[in-house]
């Protein structure tokens, strides 16, 4: 290295002073001490810090990928549940159905949507927006995919066709005697057995949706049903609602060894990994029984969040709440040198 | 009026070469505290350079291929990291009163930042397609249902959940740190109180 390498010019020694800073920074920092600073080290050795503990994390712990639960693995794994979710479906139980009686953004009927008093957001939405996502689940989880699966099954065809051409109370007799009959139902080489009753077609519709499910081909009717620019599709929501409040769903991840993680919600991951813990905040507002009954729980806590996350916002502006920070002194542990060293001379300068 | 010169005369008054890029710094910055904004800010870059090299693959990729899965891991870890920076940034800004003295403009920036980063970490777990978007779609669309926000992002459509978080989010996150960064920079670290 030569010698001219090692003269600073006199653009590299900067004034311990406030030249060139702007004239808030002047304001701000007028008669204060100041020591030499080098933002771009800062940066390139914070980035090297968190580069490195990223890649020690990435290879020493990896992260949990899980594959889905579809149609194919619950109608193989548990044919019985299967068919008593489909027939749920049919039969429009809220207890079983996602969707069913659940209101907008599903349906527009607002009854059920969850309302505080006079607030009701979802109900607001719809005279907004609409129905946006419009399902009617007996047709569109049960009788359209079965009437795809029909041109493989001309007699399944018959079926939906006797169904769909009987009156509702008809319809309901059969589902439910065949639902009753399902509780004592057996399963023989991977198909549902019920006892002799007079079910209609609804014992051939549901044994056609336990074949359709386990052929992995359900979802793909799905995806199809009314959609012009099929096979492109993105949305998800009649797959994913089809199961997501019925055990079966949950109790077939647990097959699959997919369920590491008793607890859940939306904060957790599966396994031991850390799911999205910046949500608890969020999450342990269900865990207040009050709430968790509650029939508008979602909309409470979103409520509760709401107000929290306003307060946040405008803290700034409230009084006795901006003066917590100067009541707890967490400060002089953070500023500690400063108050060793420099506050009484910065005081006794101004 | 020249519309260049007013740009220039505002960028004077408001954010000199020495406020963005400062050779100097009040002593009382002197604490690890300062650094857990660092931490967030290099740990969202960390997340935009793996994100940049996940989204050339696609999710199928990075689902099965070794180098993928790779990318995926320090996405997933970066996310972590991100978060333990920004919640340790939020708390030591609430315990420095950090809003003193004209910066509360920086304060509610933060706080709309925090808030943009929540969403974009839950549309990025949407984003995974594996059991636990599986679930988390089907969990969280209640919430988003019952305040009216369903009607326009349903979390079980996987198109608008990959829009929204490798483009949208990204974008207002991004836009939003550079304004926080700008009032940072503008009004300098806020001082220690008068004890």
């Amino acid at each position: 290295m030569t010698d001219s390498a090692n003269v600073q010019t006199s653009e590299d020694v900067q004034p311990l002073d406030l030249t060139g800073a702007g004239p808030r920074t002047r304001e701000n920092l007028r008669g204060l001490p100041l020591k030499p600073y080098d933002l771009v080290r800062e940066g390139i050795v914070v980035f090297g810090f968190v580069l490195i503990v990223v890649v020690v994390l990435s290879i020493v712990f990896k992260a949990p990928d899980y594959p889905t639960v579809n149609a194919e693995n619950v109608a193989t794994m548990q044919p019985l549940a299967f068919v008593q979710t489909a027939a749920g479906i049919l039969a429009e139980d809220s207890d079983i159905s996602a969707v069913a009686g659940y209101g907008p953004p599903y349906d527009a009927d607002t009854s059920a949507a969850e309302h505080i008093g006079p607030i009701a957001p979802a109900a607001w939405a719809k005279d907004i927006f609409g129905v946006t996502r419009p399902i009617d689940p007996p047709r569109d989880l049960i009788i359209r995919p079965l009437q795809r699966a029909a041109a493989l099954d001309p007699a399944l065809g018959l079926a939906v066709d006797r169904y769909a051409a009987a009156t509702a109370q008809q319809q309901g007799v059969w589902l439910a005697a065949y639902r009753k009959a399902l509780s004592t139902a057996t399963v023989s080489n991977g198909d549902v057995v019920v006892a002799p009753g007079d079910y209609g077609p609804v014992a051939r519709m549901m044994d056609g949706m336990l074949r359709l499910g386990r052929s992995g081909l359900l979802e793909g009717a799905f995806a199809a049903d009314d959609n012009r620019y099929y096979p492109y599709s993105f949305d998800l929501t009649k797959a994913l609602l089809f199961f997501s409040i019925a055990s079966p769903y949950t109790d077939s991840a647990t097959h699959l060894q997919q369920l590491g993680n008793p607890q859940w919600g939306i904060v957790h991951e599966t396994g031991n990994y850390p799911g999205a813990w910046w949500l608890d905040a969020y999450q342990v507002w269900y865990e207040v029984p009050a709430i968790a009954d509650a029939d508008n729980a979602d909309l409470i806590v979103v409520g509760i969040m709401t107000v929290l996350f306003v307060v946040l916002l405008v803290l700034p502006f409230i009084p006795g709440l901006r003066r917590i920070p100067h009541g707890v002194k967490v400060y002089r542990l953070i500023w500690r040198d400063w108050y060793r060293t420099h506050a009484a001379e910065a005081r006794s300068r101004e | 009026m020249n519309l260049t010169t007013s740009a220039q005369r505002a960028l004077k008054r408001n954010l000199t070469l020495e406020d963005a890029l400062p050779t100097r710094m009040p002593v009382y910055v002197n604490s690890v505290a300062y650094l857990f904004g660092a931490v967030a800010l290099m740990s969202f870059l960390l997340l935009i350079v793996t994100g940049v090299l996940l989204a050339l693959g696609g999710p199928f990729w990075y689902h099965t291929n070794s180098v993928g899965r790779a990318l995926d891991y320090a996405h997933f870890w970066a996310v972590q990291v991100f978060f333990a920076g920004l919640v340790a940034h939020l708390a030591t800004k609430f315990f420095l009163g950090a809003w003193r003295d004209g910066r509360w403009a920086t304060w509610m920036v933060g706080a709309l930042l925090f808030a943009s980063g929540v969403f974009t970490g839950l549309t990025g777990y949407l984003l995974q397609t594996n059991w636990d978007s599986q679930w988390i779609a089907t969990q969280a669309k209640d919430a988003m249902n019952a305040a009216g926000i369903g009607a326009i992002f349903n979390t079980m459509d996987v198109g608008q959940v990959l829009m929204l978080h490798a483009v949208v989010m990204p974008l207002v996150v991004a836009a939003g740190i550079g304004m926080h960064l700008f009032l940072v920079r503008r009004d300098s670290p806020v001082r220690p109180y008068d004890d």
